[in-house]
């Protein structure tokens, strides 16, 4: 299978600071691959490293088949980048943003402006086309980028956090987007630490933490092998809490208890025969949010 | 610092390298009306870069304080109403001009020697012709709600009138029409009265005369710039 | 899939240009009112100033102030068309459209984006001093066809300008620091030699000037202008190409630095 990122043993440090701690990614080409974790946890060093603008201090990482090290400009021309922050150029207009970004990519003046009435089309942008980038929504920025990012038709995106920050419409639209991309044989590689994103978006992802690839397969398969089908989240009344030997887990956190158990229902309901009375309770199906917690034993922070 | 870059170092050394430098290519002073060179252009800079900062002082430095920054906002919820932000921000720009004018007089002093006690009203002039040029200008980009002409102002109206005041030349050297513009704006009165003072020929009427101009432009400003405080501040 | 053809350094050079073109096309005033600058300086000084001032002697050569002072004007115009662009804007693009993150993501290396910036630099330089050079020599201040040479010396004094500026703006870390560009940029305007002939200074001095890039344009200008041209000049061309290729080297591995991390 052709794989469009492959890395070995890759590394990035700052001084003592370890971010990326020998990781190995191998990403096939045309999935949708995510990598999940908190804050510092090494994903945007990580997408850093596979655009070609951060050096790895040690390790190997070819991406779509050629060497990151020697080969930045030929990669990047293959690249469509989605940076944490839009980095749009806010005294450009938006047509004129992804003109200029067609631009640097070699286009001629009428194949850039070919695109960028299609992209603009895509981003669903085609009436703000001559506004200023500042008077755009969060929402209508992210979508700009993310047209700006396909200028090159890329073989691969990378998208740092693409919805961070966005209300659900926004959210769903941008989904709606990224799925079109995906049908038409895209790769991409995002990063996210929504936990309902990946299982939206991603085909198979690894969870990162601390520079370190704590687990990794599909969205389903990792819940399936980190934790229970359902979970029971309890609120109990003061001073009640639940222990002994019970035929599922229990973890206590702040404010109310989980219970991972495959039947929810069964579990509430031993619970209930123990004489305990929750102030509170809902059964749902387990998310990767529940797989970070049973992996790393605490809450995401944002 | 930036006070003593740009209202000390930056007017000290523009004397010093003209005063010098042209001064030396000077053949008749006595043209210019002064002992030499730099009895012309030391107080010109004087009073001519009060008026540049003062500009300054209008535009930017009050587009952030009144929009960017809290710290006006923050004043009209006190007693203190628009108006008296309105004042303030002329006063302390004021007593700030006129300090580092002081500054710049006792390195101009070192330089053309003791020029009698009127020279110390000097600092005072150029204080003024500075907020006479910031006050006008205030009462516009106080209505601003960006800087987007704020570059326009700087190079075709603030720059022009430093250089064309009278601060390195005689007015009246210069075209007719360009010595009968400037002599319709502050810079011009605040520089003819500050080199009067410093050369020791101060008549009491044309000096009553250079202050009235600069007083009107100041409170002229003044008045028009209240709509703009009162948008910016208390909607 | 669209096969592309990877993007040439010369491509990738003349799309950072074009950036800035675009940007100029609808601030055009701003461009005009930089050109008009110097002249503002050349009419109350030069103009203003030369009943009081009799000629001055140039290689030998005695010449009128006004047609003294039009020449170091011409320099000035192109150190006035650079410095901005190079400090104040680059600094705005790098840190807060970073605008350079987002290029470096595309096939632009960093010397593309350097070189691009410098270049649009030298365009605006040239732009400059062409349209006071056509001035000049319709009022009758330009004595020799070397003259014309005057427009590649401005290209060098805005390549020159440009990559110490850029070098410089690497270092800035708030914009008060810019109180002390400002100062530095007047004290390259009016201590190099525009307004009166480099021999008023005392010797130490002279070393001083001799050091910073815009005294070598006026001199080169100067000499262009009223046709003195001499072997001699050479010097101060190699003066700016040396500032030019240290000064760009450097701005460059200056931004890997902060760019590529």
């Amino acid at each position: 299978m052709e794989l469009a990122v492959e890395a070995r043993a890759l590394s990035k440090r700052f001084g003592d600071f370890v971010a990326v701690d020998g990781i190995d990614l191998e990403i096939r080409s045309g999935e949708t691959f995510a990598l999940l974790g908190p804050n510092g946890a090494g994903k945007t060093s990580t997408m850093r490293m596979v655009s070609t603008v951060s050096p790895p201090t040690s390790g190997s990482l070819n991406v779509l088949g050629m060497d990151a090290s020697g080969y930045g400009r030929q990669i990047r021309s293959q690249l469509g980048v989605v940076p944490q922050e839009d980095q749009l150029d806010s005294e450009l207009s938006v047509r004129e943003n992804l003109m200029i970004h067609a631009r640097y990519f070699g286009q001629s003046w009428s194949d850039a402006g070919r695109r960028a009435e299609d992209l603009l089309e895509f981003a669903q942008l085609t009436d703000r086309s001559k506004a200023r980038v500042e008077t755009l929504s969060g929402g209508m920025k992210r979508r700009l980028t993310i047209a700006r990012a396909l200028v090159n038709e890329p073989q691969l995106v990378l998208l740092d956090e693409p919805t961070t920050g966005l209300d659900p419409q926004a959210r769903q639209l941008l989904w709606d987007r990224l799925y079109e991309l995906k049908e038409r044989g895209v790769t991409q590689l995002l990063t996210t630490h929504y936990m309902d994103e990946a299982e939206q978006l991603a085909d198979r992802l690894v969870v990162m933490d601390g520079g370190k690839i704590i687990a990794s397969g599909s969205p389903t398969s990792l819940i399936e092998e980190s934790t229970s089908a359902e979970v029971v989240e309890l609120r109990l009344p003061e001073g009640v809490t639940i222990d002994g030997d019970l035929p599922f887990q229990v973890e206590t956190l702040r404010n109310k208890v989980l219970l991972y158990a495959d039947d929810g229902r069964a579990a509430l309901s031993h619970i209930q025969e123990l004489g305990i009375e929750p102030t509170g309770s809902l059964i749902r199906r387990s998310t990767l949010e529940d797989v970070f917690l049973a992996l790393t034993g605490r809450q995401l922070v944002d | 610092m930036s006070i003593v870059l740009s209202g000390f170092l930056n007017p000290v050394f523009t004397m010093l390298t003209l005063g010098w430098g042209v001064g030396s290519l000077v053949d008749d002073p006595a043209a210019l009306g002064t002992e030499d060179y730099v009895h012309f252009v030391g107080p010109g800079v004087l009073a001519g870069s009060a008026m540049l900062q003062g500009g300054f002082y209008s535009l930017w430095q009050a587009l952030g304080a009144l929009r960017w920054e809290g710290m006006y906002k923050n004043a009209v919820r006190t007693p203190a109403s628009y108006i008296d932000v309105l004042t303030g921000r002329l006063v302390w720009g004021f007593l700030r001009l006129t300090f580092s004018s002081f500054a710049f007089l006792v390195v101009l002093l070192l330089v053309i020697g003791w020029s009698g006690w009127a020279a110390l009203l000097a600092p005072f002039v150029a204080g003024l012709t500075g907020m006479a040029t910031a006050s006008p200008i205030l009462a516009y980009s106080s209505a601003q709600e960006n800087d987007k002409a704020f570059p326009i102002i700087s190079r075709l109206i603030v720059t022009p009138l430093f250089v064309f005041s009278g601060t390195f030349t005689p007015v009246d050297s210069m075209p007719d029409f360009i010595a009968g513009i400037v002599k319709a704006f502050p810079g011009y009165h605040g520089i003819e009265l500050a080199r009067d003072l410093l050369n020791e020929r101060a008549a009491l009427g044309p000096s009553l005369g250079h202050l009235a101009v600069l007083l009107v432009w100041i409170v002229g400003g003044w008045i028009l710039a209240r709509a703009g405080f009162r948008k910016a501040l208390t909607s | 899939m669209m096969t592309q053809a990877l993007v040439t350094n010369r491509q990738a050079v003349r799309s950072v240009v074009e950036r800035n073109i675009i940007f100029f096309k609808r601030d055009w005033i701003i461009l005009v009112a930089g050109f008009l600058e110097p002249l503002f300086w050349l009419i109350a000084i030069g103009t203003g100033l030369s009943s009081f001032i009799g000629d001055i002697d140039v290689d030998g050569k005695l010449i009128g102030y006004t047609a003294f002072v039009v020449p170091g004007l011409i320099a000035s115009s192109a150190l006035n068309a650079a410095a901005f662009d190079s400090t104040f804007n680059f600094f705005y693009k790098l840190h807060y459209l970073k605008i350079y993150d987002a290029m470096i993501t595309t096939p632009l290396s960093i010397t593309n984006v350097v070189l691009g910036e410098v270049a649009w630099s030298v365009l605006r330089s040239t732009m400059y001093s062409s349209a006071f050079l056509v001035l000049a020599t319709a009022f009758g201040f330009i004595e020799s066809w070397w003259g014309l040479l005057i427009i590649p010396v401005s290209a060098l004094i805005g390549f020159a300008i440009s990559a110490v500026g850029i070098f410089s703006t690497t270092f800035v870390r708030t914009w008060n620091d810019f109180d002390y560009f400002g100062l530095a940029i007047q004290l390259l305007f009016i201590g190099s030699a525009t307004f009166y002939p480099i021999t008023v200074y005392p010797e130490w001095v002279r070393w001083i000037v001799q050091l910073t890039p815009l005294y070598h344009g006026v001199a080169l200008c100067r000499s262009l202008a009223l046709g003195t041209i001499a072997v001699d000049d050479l010097w101060h061309i190699g003066a700016l190409l040396a500032t030019m290729t240290i000064f760009g080297l450097w701005a460059r591995a200056r931004l890997e630095d902060k760019l590529l991390h």
